[in-house]
């Protein structure tokens, strides 16, 4: 067990001069994303040996940020100044060049080749066009003495842990001779050790003066290796703060604004729960990573949801909400402990099919890989979960099959009404309302819906949450995941936080949003080792 | 970030709109793209040979020659719709082949037996296969791969390599009999007559169901049905009558449109083909069905291997070199995207009649068959760069 020092703690440290030296300047950065503004007018500075915390909801603008400083996207007008010059960045290799280096959230790996060709892929040093194979060895044991790994740099990268690998190709990037790193949701995916391994890490390259940029949700993590932290909304800088400790609260507000609401709240009165029946109830559920087997995705989440009701399942990156989904229907990979109740009676999914032949619907929440089927008719997509409903035998009844979609398709408001056209021809809302309508077809009794409104436009979001509620008030039970705070606490009649795979808060509807967002950055959650 | 996923919904749903005009034509422009094809080769090749291309007796050959990739090609494409491939066939006919010619001249079973044997035969093989793919997940690629190399050289420990033969009259007579002219031509009519019924019927009771009907769609179809009755009725007048290979390709072709168009089992074959994922996330049993297409193409391998043995009245050691080759050309030339979920069994059908026309013509023309390899890989690139042309879109999104 290692105790860290917290900054405040470390308190004066030496070399102050490399403290204040300021090594990068961004001014009045503006970009758009065809006519939408994502960043309006951003100015942040990083000094040298500094860790910089920057925190926001989804869309606020960190990644955008942090790839326009990176060098993977051009900024509309603004300036970068890096290490006491004015830099505009071409891309990846300029920015690389200069001692940027970006850590994404999924890095790229070739798993069947060597740690030491994973590491330098792209950079391999060469003679001639033949890789110098004793040169690469040499550097591959630096990087990985540094990070205190000990590995064969010859076996391949799948011989390592998931997390092994993920630092193994963090020392990758960092060798590049990096004087600022930007490390995206970096513990996402990191059991606590880990996590606690990566910030050991953090603290020595801080030491030898090179700057971080740490993207995250986690404001508990934040306390412990960040200097400052830098809070983003609607594309702005909404505030900085010197030393974040104890000021969670303070960030979180910084983080959401003020508490208008900017959509119009639920119209309904909140269903009168607890008399409801239980639909489905799950007791210390855990789910683990299928490839890390140490790392739990959710761990011991209890709760009982009810005919009738939204429940609403609030959780950032990382956060465990989809695993949890998956786990409930049946699709998750990984390893799955604990007592799930449908109608009282112990029930564990064997996979989709079996949840849908329970009545147990989900709406994933990606579209393109695991929703829509392209190529194929809207009619088609309707059906595809429920084809033995309108034509019990061998052949196709077209006609029963017709009926029922169009039905499904106009009471949904699919625009254009057209259940030959290809599906993809549709708009993102469309497209939706089709697959809400693949899962209604199947007549569920309860709605798992994840992320139902990502990347929608507003007026597409506010027919969903009326298909939504209107599910809720003909008695189905919905589930709803999702990682919009303005959704979860306008659509939900019930607000559970997930943090770290466990559920950290449950909330009435149109509860004050920071609190909502306070849970889900890990409130009252110490940092501990 | 939610900002940017909404921003790449609406350029993808500008460039929908800039491609419109030829994705919703009503007839599938690839299949007016073979039409045109057909219509070229004739006419070149009835000039190529004075005349002698477009006669009831070549006609009538080019078919049987083009029966069995006909059957092949439409068994492959069912494979190929579900995202599946079949590089075994050809010596898999091969196995086939020689089980039914060695049990054809060892005995003195009847030869609907024979028939029924090498069917159950050949779906020993896919069923060997598609437990292959589904219970291992081994690709499908690397299995039937496997298959080409195995099913062969079994083949040949079990002959020595040597043909077998000759097989009896009576089967020879499964592919290269004629129903007599004057029955062919009243059994022709009969069915068109049924089918063109059949078709305005559903028509029918899908508007009275409240079923759109599309009536270019229907013209189309009519128009696609006339047109092969049409030329069969003036072939099989003009020359014996309908072979016995043709009937076999078209039962093998109806039964097939039948389950890719009308049952679930279909359905469900598209739904797999064009996203894996998302169809098991709708609870199709995708496994299950994926075994069943290779039991189904086991099926094939067996008519086809009776039509080739009977055709070539042996089965000789190089049987089927290539044969899967020319499937899945015809396969593709016809329509079927080798990614899955899109393609028809008529559409196999016609590629294989397509590239039967080229080995006819240019035969008769005494270009060399070196040439007509040529041609036809030529025309399978043309197949697919129409496609591609068409679907321009599908290229950006790679």
């Amino acid at each position: 067990m290692v105790h860290y020092l917290t900054p405040a703690e470390e308190g004066n440290r030496t070399d102050e001069k490399i403290e204040q030296e300021v090594l990068l300047e961004v001014s009045g950065i503006n970009k758009r994303y065809s006519g939408v503004p994502v960043l309006r007018d951003v100015s942040i500075q990083v000094r040298r040996g500094e860790v910089v915390g920057l925190v926001g909801e989804n869309g606020a603008g960190k990644s955008t940020l942090s790839k326009i400083v990176a060098g993977y996207l051009a900024s509309d007008s603004g300036t970068i100044e890096f290490d006491g010059r004015r830099r505009k960045f071409k891309n990846v290799r300029e920015a690389e060049a200069a001692g940027i280096v970006m850590i994404p959230q999924e890095l790229q790996t070739a798993p069947h080749l060597t740690i030491a060709e994973n590491m330098f892929a792209g950079s391999l040093a060469a003679r001639g066009g033949v890789v110098n194979r004793r040169e690469l060895f040499r550097a591959t044991i630096e990087q990985l003495r540094f990070f205190n790994i000990t590995a064969d740099p010859l076996a391949t990268l799948s011989t390592l842990t998931v997390s092994e690998q993920r630092l193994v190709m963090m020392a990758a990037r960092l060798s590049k001779r990096a004087s600022l790193v930007i490390l995206d949701e970096p513990t996402a995916a990191l059991t606590d050790d880990e996590t606690a391994t990566l910030f050991a890490h953090v603290r020595r390259l801080r030491e030898q003066g090179v700057a971080w940029i740490h993207v995250t949700h986690r404001l508990d993590e934040l306390e412990v290796i960040a200097d400052r932290v830098v809070a983003m909304r609607d594309g702005r800088v909404a505030e900085t703060f010197e030393s974040p400790v104890g000021k969670r609260r303070a960030i979180v507000r910084a983080m959401i604004g003020s508490d208008v609401a900017k959509l119009r709240t639920r119209h309904t009165t909140p269903a009168p729960a607890n008399e409801r029946e239980v639909v489905l109830s799950l007791s210390n559920l855990s789910v683990r990573d299928p490839d890390n087997r140490d790392k739990f995705r959710v761990k011991d989440v209890s709760l009982q949801l009810r005919a009738g009701e939204v429940l609403g399942l609030f959780g950032l990156v990382g956060a465990g909400r989809t695993e949890l989904a998956r786990a409930i229907f049946g699709s998750w990979a990984g390893e799955v402990s604990g007592d799930v109740r449908l109608y009282g009676s112990p029930w564990r999914a064997r996979g989709p099919a079996d949840a849908l032949a329970s009545g147990v619907a989900m709406l994933t929440e990606d579209r393109k890989s695991t929703g829509i089927l392209q190529g194929q008719s809207v009619n088609a997509n309707i059906s595809s979960a429920s084809i033995r409903a309108v034509s019990p035998g061998t052949i196709i009844s077209r006609a029963a099959e017709y009926r029922r979609n169009q039905g499904l398709a106009r009471d949904l408001g699919v625009r254009p009404l057209n259940l030959r056209a290809a599906v993809e021809t549709l708009s993102g809302g469309n497209q939706q309302k089709v697959l809400l309508a693949r899962w209604l077809a199947t007549n569920p009794r309860i709605l798992i819906l994840d992320e139902p409104t990502i990347g929608l436009d507003v007026g597409a979001r506010l027919e969903v949450f009326d298909l939504i509620r209107k599910q809720a008030q003909e008695g189905r039970a919905v589930l709803l995941i999702s990682s919009d705070l303005e959704e979860i606490v306008t659509q939900a009649d019930k607000i559970l936080v997930m943090y770290k795979g466990r559920i950290n808060a449950e909330l009435p509807p149109n509860s004050p949003r920071h609190e909502v967002m306070l849970a889900a950055t890990g409130k009252d959650t110490q940092w501990r080792l | 970030m939610a900002i940017v996923t909404s921003d790449q919904e609406r350029t993808e749903g500008e460039s929908v709109r800039r491609g419109f005009s030829l994705r919703t034509l009503p007839i599938d422009p690839q299949f007016i793209a073979l039409g045109i094809a057909f219509i070229v080769l004739a006419v070149l090749f009835q000039i190529g040979t004075s005349g002698v291309f477009f006669t009831p007796r070549n006609l009538s050959l080019l078919l049987r020659q083009g029966s069995v990739v006909a059957v092949l090609a439409a068994g492959v494409s069912v494979l190929m719709i579900m995202g599946q491939i079949d590089l075994s066939i050809g010596a898999a006919v091969y196995l086939v082949g020689v089980f039914v010619a060695q049990l054809d001249i060892n005995s003195d079973l009847p030869i609907y037996v024979l028939v029924i044997a090498g069917i159950a035969a050949g779906c020993v093989l896919g069923a060997w296969q598609g437990f292959w793919v589904v219970k291992l997940a081994v690709p499908s690629f690397v299995v039937t791969l496997a298959g080409l190399l195995m099913f062969r050289g079994v083949g040949w420990l079990w002959t020595n390599a040597e043909t077998v033969a000759p097989v009896s009259e009576d089967f020879i007579g499964l592919s290269e009999s004629f129903t007599p002219t004057g029955l062919s031509v009243i059994a022709l009519t009969v069915i068109y007559v049924v089918s063109l019924v059949a078709m305005v019927v559903s028509a029918q009771g899908d508007r009275k169901y409240g079923l759109p009907v599309d009536t270019v769609k229907l013209i189309g179809r009519i128009a696609g049905l006339t047109v092969p009755f049409v030329f069969l009725v003036w072939i099989s007048s003009g020359f014996l009558g309908v072979p016995a290979a043709v009937v076999w390709a078209a039962a093998i072709g109806l039964v097939l449109t039948v389950v890719m168009q009308k049952t679930r089992f279909g359905r469900n074959s598209y739904l797999i083909g064009s996203n894996r994922e998302a169809a098991r996330f709708s609870g199709i049993p995708v496994r299950k069905l994926t075994f069943y297409s290779f039991v189904l193409m086991g099926a094939i391998y067996g008519v086809g291997a009776v039509l080739l043995t009977a055709r070539l009245g042996s089965a000789p050691a190089n049987m089927g070199i290539n044969l899967e080759l020319t499937a899945i050309a015809a396969a593709v030339i016809g329509g079927t995207s080798l990614s899955g979920g899109k393609g028809t069994v008529i559409g196999a059908i016609a590629g294989a009649l397509l590239l039967s026309t080229i080995d006819n013509g240019m035969g008769l023309m005494n270009v060399s068959s070196f040439a007509q390899t040529v041609v036809k890989g030529a025309v399978l690139l043309l197949a697919l760069a129409v496609d591609a042309f068409v679907n321009r879109r599908s290229l950006t999104r790679i």
